[in-house]
């Protein structure tokens, strides 16, 4: 038997990742999880840059990711010039941060999980079939983007953040009210989730035993603060350390580079989080959590969609708790007094598909002299070669159009963002 | 003029994919020195499938965007969505690339789609990491941004 699949330009990811099967004769001869994507070559871009500008600039490299990228040069930038920030502003960030979180999995659950569940290929043929189900999707999704736009000054690509604090924080009333939208969203939260449980046996039933790597932190279910935690190790490695941990290499078959620490390839990402972090779930996103039967230690990588889920509950929770917080504390303008100073720092976040390092220099003037960004999809690319590798020949003897499918949602479990960085129309006249 | 948006789409980073963005920046500074009132204008860079969002039950909605249309370089083009079809090469919804007819599409079939959408494209010389637009494209900012102008004003 002669199989050979190519699927080129996958569809539903954002950017461009090819998969290539050939099988002669019975033997499978090639299983490639290609990133043909061109060098991006943002670390360049932002040298010589001012340390004012940066956040704006990093921003752009990603447009789901883009308050992740500024939440995380900011905090390289802090670390760097020994800039101290306020309870307000942890807290604050945190909030932005949430939105964005949110965005990120609502949309790829419901725009594009959904699809593959209900067996159709985009989100667009679901509006007729599927109406309440996309109509409950988009209201999450756009509650989502009016809360970045609250904290963020935008959707996307945010102009608030500034290191040292804000430019801009909302007023209290404007907290209330996104407290009562977060409170009214909890139904519709609930309805996804039923939706995904009814879908949840379309979900391969698919392990392969692989290092989970996240932020981890005391008593928490970690997003912004943290030192790096293993499941193949009980000692953590401090952030400032993240380039042992990612180990960078250049793979022939790709133009990103891939990572590996304790084995050949690591994971991150939500099910990551969740198999390190589990045991700090609010109520709702453990019941979720329990619902689906997830537990931790879960090698099912097509589970990652609803570690997402189980995710977007604890977002909500821990928001609201956030706002009350700070509607105590009392919401005050600060304006941050910061003066630039040579150094070196490293900013970590967990952004939607992972953990996320900015590592930057500065000169006196806080004039970017270096800078080594290392991106979640670039840490999972290698562990979605050695899923792939695991799969096919489970698979192998099925229909070229279910290998194609089941090798397609277990790239977009891990929700990869490889080209992030255009936008452009290509277009003829009619 | 109330319930107008103006959407730049591209990245700034990529010399003239940023071409939207850099226009309705400036148009915004032109509006609001001349303080002309119930204008949005929006820079949604790369964000794809936030237009869908700021879009809905708009009047009148002109996107400015980096489009490779098959004319010289730095060619302005006038058209709505049904003047075009994408040579993308995505067959499905992509949450970024799948490109923005896709968009519209989904807000038609949801009954948000406003009551009408222009597009200005712009020929790109050259879509490469770079901070700056191509001489080609900055040379003529200012047509663009009157072209642009007359939309927003008097159509």
């Amino acid at each position: 038997m002669n199989k050979k699949i190519d699927i080129h330009h996958i569809t539903r990811i954002e950017g461009h990742g090819n998969i290539v099967v050939n099988m002669m004769d019975g033997t499978i001869d090639k299983v490639e999880w290609q990133v043909p994507e061109a060098p991006r070559l943002f670390e360049a871009m932002v040298r010589g840059r001012s340390w004012e500008d940066l956040q704006t600039v990093v921003s752009r490299i990603c447009g789901i990711c883009s308050i992740s990228h500024s939440l995380t040069c900011i905090k390289g930038i802090e670390d760097a010039m020994k800039i101290q920030v306020s309870e307000q502003t942890e807290k604050l960030r945190l909030l932005t941060h949430y939105s964005e979180l949110m965005q990120s999995h609502v949309l790829h659950l419901g725009y594009l999980v959904a699809p593959d569940l209900l067996g159709v290929k985009s989100v667009v043929p679901l509006v007729e079939s599927h109406f309440e189900v996309v109509k409950v999707v988009i209201g999450l999704h756009r509650i989502a983007n009016q809360w970045s736009e609250l904290l963020a000054g935008r959707t996307t690509h945010p102009i608030t953040f500034k290191p040292g604090g804000f430019s801009k924080i909302p007023t209290e009333s404007q907290l209330r009210e996104l407290y009562t939208i977060l409170l009214n969203i909890i139904p519709d939260l609930k309805t996804l989730v039923s939706v995904l449980l009814s879908l949840a046996d379309k979900l391969p039933d698919f392990k392969r035993d692989t290092e989970y790597v996240a932020l981890v932190y005391p008593e928490t279910y970690a997003f912004y603060h943290g030192s790096i935690g293993s499941t193949d190790i009980d000692k953590t490695v401090p952030v400032s350390e993240f380039e042992s941990v990612a180990n960078e290499y250049v793979s022939p078959q790709s133009t990103a580079k891939w990572t590996r620490w304790n084995r050949d390839s690591y994971a991150v990402g939500a099910l990551a989080r969740f198999n390190l972090n589990s045991a700090y779930l609010t109520p709702l996103a453990l019941d979720i959590a329990q619902t689906f039967g997830l537990k931790s230690k879960c090698t099912n990588p097509y589970l990652n969609n609803i570690a997402q889920l189980v995710e977007c509950a604890y977002i909500v929770e821990s928001s609201l708790k956030l706002i009350e917080e700070l509607l105590v504390l009392g919401l005050r303008h600060e304006v941050p007094k910061v003066k630039p100073r040579a150094g070196e720092g490293v900013g970590c976040i967990e952004a939607p598909r992972g953990t996320l390092f900015h590592r930057y220099v500065f000169d006196q003037q806080g004039i970017c002299t270096s800078a080594n960004l290392c991106i979640p999809t670039n840490q999972n690319h290698g562990n979605i070669q050695k899923d792939l590798e695991a799969l096919v020949p489970k698979i192998i003897e099925r229909s070229e159009d279910e290998i194609r499918l089941l090798m397609e949602m277990l790239v977009r479990s891990y929700d990869p963002c490889i080209s992030c960085s255009t936008h452009y129309l290509n277009v003829e006249f009619v | 003029m109330l319930n107008l948006v103006v959407i730049g789409l591209g990245n700034p980073l990529m010399k003239d994919e940023g071409i939207g963005v850099h226009l309705v920046k400036l148009l915004r500074n032109r509006f609001e020195r001349r303080k002309v009132p119930a204008v949005q204008f929006l820079d949604l860079g790369t964000s794809g499938f936030n237009v869908l969002h700021a879009i809905a039950h708009k009047r009148k909605v002109v996107f400015v965007d980096c489009a490779f249309m098959g004319k010289v370089p730095g060619t302005l083009r006038r058209f709505t969505p049904d003047d075009i079809c994408s040579k993308k090469d995505l067959k499905l919804l992509s949450l970024h690339e799948g490109d923005l007819l896709r968009v519209l599409a989904l807000s038609r079939k949801l009954g948000e789609y406003p009551a009408e959408v222009i597009i200005f494209g712009i020929e790109p010389k050259e879509v490469l990491p770079g901070n700056e637009l191509t001489d080609v494209l900055s040379s003529k900012l200012d047509e663009y941004l009157n072209s642009i102008e007359q939309e927003i004003l008097y159509k």
